[in-house]
This record gives C-alpha cells, structure tokens and sequence, in this order.
C-alpha cells in the first residue's frame, strides 16, 4: 500500500473528503486545487492520478492531455455530468477510468485499488506463480509452498483454469469446458466432485472459494 | 432592380448593339455591292464608249453626261418610299447616250422598246446610295501611264491607288469632302487614258455617318415592339410571383403549416413545391424540437417531484441520527442504514431521470460507441458494492477474461445494467445474494444476467415488469418513494440497442433478468 497519488479537486469540502477516505485507505494521497497545482507538483513518483473535469480554467481534460505527453500513469476521471461523449472523448485522450458523482467513497477507493493492483499471477519461464501455488504447465506439475502435488488431469486443468485468473471468479462452464470430457466425465455436476478433491489436495492456505450462483475463485488471500 | 426594369435595360443592352452591328452589317454589304455594281457600271460605260470619249477629249472628260432626272431620290430620313415632289437632284444615267431616234435603247431596261423621245422611266436608275439620300455623281479622271492627267482639275493618284488592284474601291477625303475612289487600269497604256479614276463623293450628311444612322434607326421599331411584347408577357409572370411571395410569407407566419398553392407546371411551380418541401421539413423540425423541450420541462418537473420526497425523507433520518445522538449519545445502525440507502437511491434516481429525459429528446442524445461490457460490468458492481454490503447481500461477478464488445451508449447500458442490480439487492434481504454473469457465445453474441436468491416476482407480474410506471407488489414494500422508472428505462435501452432483455424466475427461486444482443 501507501501509493503516492495525485489529485486534483477544486470544490473544498470534496477535496477534503477525497484526501481523507485515500488516506484512510491507506494511500499517500495529495490534493491539489488547481490544474496549474498539479502540473507542478507532477512527477513520476505518483503511482495514479485522479482529474476532476469540473475544473474550471485549463479544465480536467487538457491537463490530461498535457500529461498523456509524458507520462502512461494510471488516470480516473470524476465527473459531474453523466455523459457518454464525455466519457468517450476522456477514455480516447488517455483516461483508465471514469466515475460519475454522486459516488460512495467506497466505490472510490475500490477502483484506485483495481487500477493499482498488481498482477497477482506471475509467470516464470513456463511457471505460474499465484501465492503458495507454482505450476508449470509444460510438465503439469504443481507445488505447494515447494512441495509437489500430485493431481489428475481434470483437477490439474481446473487448478490452471483458476489459476489464470486469480482472484477472479470462473463460471461452472468454463471450467467445465476447460476441464472435462462432455463424453467421458460428464457434465457440471462431477464438477462439484473434482474441484472437492482437489481443495484437499491444496489444502488450506490455498483456498478455492465457491462463488454463489457462479462457480469457483482462486483466493489469494490480497486485496480483490 | 424589379424585374421589369432589369428585362428592359437587357433588352435594350442587348438590342442595342446588334441593331448597330446588323446595321452596320448592312451598311457594309450595301457598300460592297454598291461598289461592285459602280465598278461594273464603270467598267461597261468604259468599254461601251466611254474610253473613246475619253481619248477624244482628255482634258475635259469627265465621264458619261449627266442628265437631271424629273424625280429627286430618297430624302434625308431614308428609307420608305418616295413622296411625289422631290427638288430635282441629279440622277445618274450611265445608259450610253441615246441613240439616235429610230434605234431601239436596249439598256433601257424596257424589253418591248420604247420610244426613245421619251424621258427615261422612273425603273431602277443607278443609285449608288441606295435607299439613302443620292450621292454626287461620280467623276472620271484620265491619266496616262506615267499617272499624269490632262485634266488640270484631276486629283493626285495616291501610292494606295497604285497598289492597289484594278477596280478596288478605297475611301478617299480631300477638301470638298469623303467618299470612295477606284483606279481602273484601262488597257491602253498609250495614251492619256491609261488608268482613270472613279471618285464617288459622300453625301454631307453621310460622311458623318460612318454607322449608318439611318440603318439604325430601322431597327428601332422592332425593338420597342419586342421589348413591349416581353414586358406585357412578363405582366402575369410577375403576378403570380407576388401572389406565391404573399402565400410564403402567410405561411411563415401560420409557423410553416399552411402549403402555399401550386400553380401551373413552370418554375414558379417548381418554387411553389420546393418551399412547401421546406416547410414540411420545417415543421418536422419543429415537432422534434418540440419533443426535447417537453422531454426538458418533464425532466425539470419529475426531478422536483420525484427528488423532493426521498431527499425529505433522508433529512428525516439524519434528523433522527442526530436526535439520538444527543439523546444517548449512540446511534442506531438502521438509521444510518436507511440514510445511506436514500442517499444512494436518491442518485440513481436523478441519474435515472436524466437517462430518461435523454431518451424521450430522441436520437442526438444517443451515442453509437464501441462499449466494453466486461469494464462495465465491473463499474456497475463497484457502484452497488456499498449498497449491498450495506444491506448485508452478497454481490458476486463473472465476467470472460477478453474484453467484450458491444456498439452503443456507454451511460444509457450502465444505467440499465444499474437498475436491475439496484433492484435486486434493494428487494433481498440479509444473507442474500446477486450475481451479475456476462459471456459470449460461439455466435458472436453475448449473455448478460442478473439473478438472485430474492423474492422475486410473481409469475403474472412478470410481463408487465418493464412497463413505465409499474411497481409490482413487492416494491411497494421496500419502498413506498419509488418509481417505476428503473425497469422501463431497461426495457427502452435494450430495444435501442437492438437486445433481448427477459425476466423470469431463476434457477434460486429469485428474479432473473437476462440481456441478450451481438458483439461488435
């Protein structure tokens, strides 16, 4: 955590309570009141910057413009008008994200956080790293903390199915269709079967999380 | 410039100078023949005698005698036919001397011979000038080879004379006035009549006139007569224009929505179906106009009436909060709760209401986009996290790894997707659940869904869900301030972008409500 990011807001109350709910977030939040402020204080440090585009003078926009020049940093846009040209015209000069007021400070800090997320899921050579969990998938081993796993084909191609996607969650017929033979294992019910053994197999600090409605997640135990 | 004048000044722009250039045409042509026929006549009286007279007597010879004709010619205005009592002026007769009585006068002109006492008829004598004022009669100079004349009153042979060919008429000026002059080689180089010079002199009058003033003057009658003709013609033309700009302006005034008539088949018809082209399409502007104004005033009105009550009843719960606070110095969570889901539906529903607004001021509001849906979906949950974290429903998500493309209006989707997941947390309970599913599927189209372990709908309420307006029983409940604005607003976005959108009962005894359409 403790990101530096840069924002830019001119209404006080606002500002300051963006400034606070950052923090409280845990970031290392600094707010500017102006675009003029913001260009200055501007540097490669910051990991994200947010532009309000309600601001008066340059506008929201041209500062994006302005750093899009020099800089690929993360960059959300708020906005008070809910309007598809804007949004098109801010995601086409270089914006990540848009977020419409009125806003939960919640929702906020959860898509600072999903633009800074750092992939999860590291890829050594023909390995994939994700928390405790290395598997190679040339040789279709897995190792859990260093200890080999030994695993059927089926529960081996679910584990990779999750596996690319950490954190994220998978829909039944995808792993199904990832992992089964419609004609030999059958449909999504053998699925539940499978995917109970392999949890065992993991064990605990890896855990597989049954999503409702859905189908499975590979949990990393970070931020999601 | 009204148009009659403007026709006229073109007409006699016009007229003008081709009058004069015709005339002049003719002037010329006139000359030319003129000038042949003078040199034949000169020619033949040359050969029939006249150069004999000439080698005779040189230095008194001056051509054929002259006679006075009992007629005079023409008159100074030209043209017409001759009035009977003229002032004698001299006629030329280059008809050989009479012969003497007893012969028949051939050139006469009078096939059945005539008897020669009598003075010569009136025929067609020689003319030079045609239908003009008589000019002088023509002189003859003699001059030997060397150009010298015996006559003492013989005018120089000029150096053009001489280069120029036998017979070929040039104009000449000297002191007594202008005309024409041609040197005639005669053939006999001895002697004093080797070449001699026919002078033909200009009428005063008509040196003065090198355009042919009287010519013009022939046309000036067919011009007044055209140029009458064309303003008399032009008279109903320009009523029926005045009467169409009297329409059009009538029609302007009535805002476009009276046709002006059609008259005839010409170009002012023409006009009169173009403007009420116009104006038909005027009025399509109108209407639409008229569309987004009343879109804007109902926006204006629903944003007071709708707003005003959930955002009493928000102060209400902060008014209690406080109350509390003061009173126990605690706050009960639930009126935090219900604060927070005012205030939450507050904004979606001024969002709403803007969607709305846009999508009855019709098609400038709506944008054809590359849309991803798998960032919009995630958007989506994000925004309604907090209201079902609130509420203590769990909000799960599935979207494919790849972005998924879809043509249309970012805000329009969002705020449709939006209702619907509004909608199925606010009507579950603690310890429920949504999820939002999104795929593709082999055909290049996509599956949206929404569904939950809810109440759900009752089954005979389920086609009428998207009506405008509509509130099933069970949202009466979980909130009495709504409007049915959400699912009619998901109804009219999917019809826009060409989707499916269907409610039913899903698989966990909730409601489910599924978006189907094609991928970019």
């Amino acid at each position: 955590m403790n990101e530096p990011i840069l924002f830019v807001e001119d209404d006080a109350e606002l500002g300051a309570q963006i400034e606070s709910h950052l923090r409280q977030a845990g970031f290392d939040a600094t707010w500017t009141r102006t675009a003029e402020d913001f260009l200055d204080r501007f540097s490669g440090e910051y990991r994200l910057a947010i532009l309000d585009l309600t601001l008066p003078g340059a506008g929201g926009l041209d500062v994006l413009k302005h750093i899009r020049t020099f800089s690929d940093i993360p960059v959300l846009i708020l906005s008070a008008r809910n309007d598809s040209f804007d949004k098109v015209r801010a995601l086409k000069l270089g914006a990540d994200d848009y977020l419409t007021k009125p806003f939960w400070p919640e929702e906020l800090v959860e898509r600072v956080k999903a633009r800074l997320r750092r992939p999860v899921m590291q890829r050594q050579g023909a390995d994939m790293v994700v928390g405790h969990l290395r598997i190679n998938l040339d040789e279709r081993s897995v190792h859990v903390d260093g200890a080999s796993v030994e695993l059927t084909r089926v529960e081996f191609e679910l584990l990779a199915a999750l596996a690319k996607r950490p954190g994220a969650s998978v829909t039944r017929r995808v792993l199904a269709e990832a992992a089964l033979d419609p004609e030999r294992e059958g449909s999504e019910r053998t699925l539940d079967v499978h995917m109970s053994r392999l949890r065992q197999k993991l064990g605990e600090p890896n855990s597989i999380a049954t999503v409702w409605g859905i189908g499975y997640r590979l949990e990393t135990g970070k931020d999601t | 410039m009204k148009l009659r004048l403007r026709l006229a000044l073109t007409v006699v722009a016009m007229a003008v100078p081709v009058a004069g250039g015709l005339s002049w045409m003719q002037l010329e042509s006139r000359r030319r023949a003129l000038d042949e026929s003078a040199a034949s006549m000169a020619a033949s009286y040359l050969q029939n005698g006249g150069l004999e007279a000439c080698e005779l007597n040189a230095a008194e010879w001056t051509g054929p005698d002259r006679r006075r004709g009992p007629r005079g010619l023409g008159n100074e205005r030209g043209g017409g036919r001759r009035p009977p009592h003229r002032p004698p002026e001299e006629e030329l007769d280059f008809r050989p001397p009479p012969p003497p009585p007893g012969e028949p006068n051939e050139l006469a002109g009078e096939p059945d011979g005539e008897h020669p006492e009598r003075r010569p008829r009136r025929g067609p004598p020689f003319r030079p000038g045609g239908d003009g004022p008589p000019p002088r009669a023509p002189e003859f100079f003699a001059y030997d080879a060397d150009y010298q004349s015996a006559n003492a009153a013989a005018p120089m042979v000029t150096a053009g004379l001489r280069q120029g060919a036998s017979g070929e008429w040039q104009p000449y000026e000297s002191d007594r006035g202008t005309g024409r002059q041609a040197l005639f080689t005669t053939g006999r180089a001895q002697g004093p009549c080797a070449y001699v010079l026919v002078r033909q002199t200009d009428p005063p009058f008509a040196s003065r006139d090198r355009w042919g003033r009287p010519g013009l003057w022939n046309w000036l009658l067919p011009i007044v007569i055209v140029l009458a003709a064309l303003l008399i013609a032009l008279g109903p033309i320009i009523r029926r224009i005045r009467r169409l700009s009297r329409a059009v302006r009538a029609s302007a005034k009535g805002r476009y929505q009276t046709p002006v008539r059609v008259e005839g088949h010409d170009e002012i018809a023409e006009l009169a179906t173009a403007f009420n082209v116009a104006s038909e399409e005027i009025q399509v502007h109108l209407a639409e106009q008229e569309k987004r104004e009343q879109a804007l005033r109902a926006f204006l009105e629903n944003t007071t009436h709708d707003v005003m009550i959930p955002l009493t009843v928000l102060m209400g719960h902060l008014s209690s909060a406080r109350d509390q606070l003061a009173k126990s110095n605690s706050l009960d969570p639930a009126v935090i709760a219900s604060a927070v889901e005012q205030a939450h539906y507050l904004g979606s529903l001024v969002q709403n209401l803007n969607v709305a607004a846009k999508l009855d001021a019709g098609e400038p509001f709506t944008q054809k986009a590359p849309v991803d849906l798998v960032a919009l979906v995630e958007r989506c949950v994000s925004r309604h996290k907090p209201l079902a974290k609130q509420r203590g429903v769990d909000l799960e998500s599935a979207v494919p790894e790849l972005p998924v493309w879809v043509s249309g209006d970012v805000t329009f989707i969002e705020q449709a997707v939006g209702n619907v997941l509004n909608n199925s947390i606010r009507y579950n309970k603690s310890g429920g659940h949504v999820a939002v599913v999104l795929q593709t599927n082999a055909a290049e189209g996509f599956q949206l869904q929404v569904f939950d372990d809810g109440p759900g709908i009752p089954d005979d309420e389920i086609p009428r869900l998207f009506e405008r307006g509509f509130r099933g029983s069970a949202a009466g409940e979980a909130n009495p301030a709504g409007e049915g604005i959400g699912l009619h607003i998901v109804h009219d976005v999917a019809k826009r972008h060409g989707w499916k959108v269907s409610a039913s009962r899903s698989a966990q005894g909730g409601l489910q409500v599924e978006f189907t359409g094609s991928q970019l």
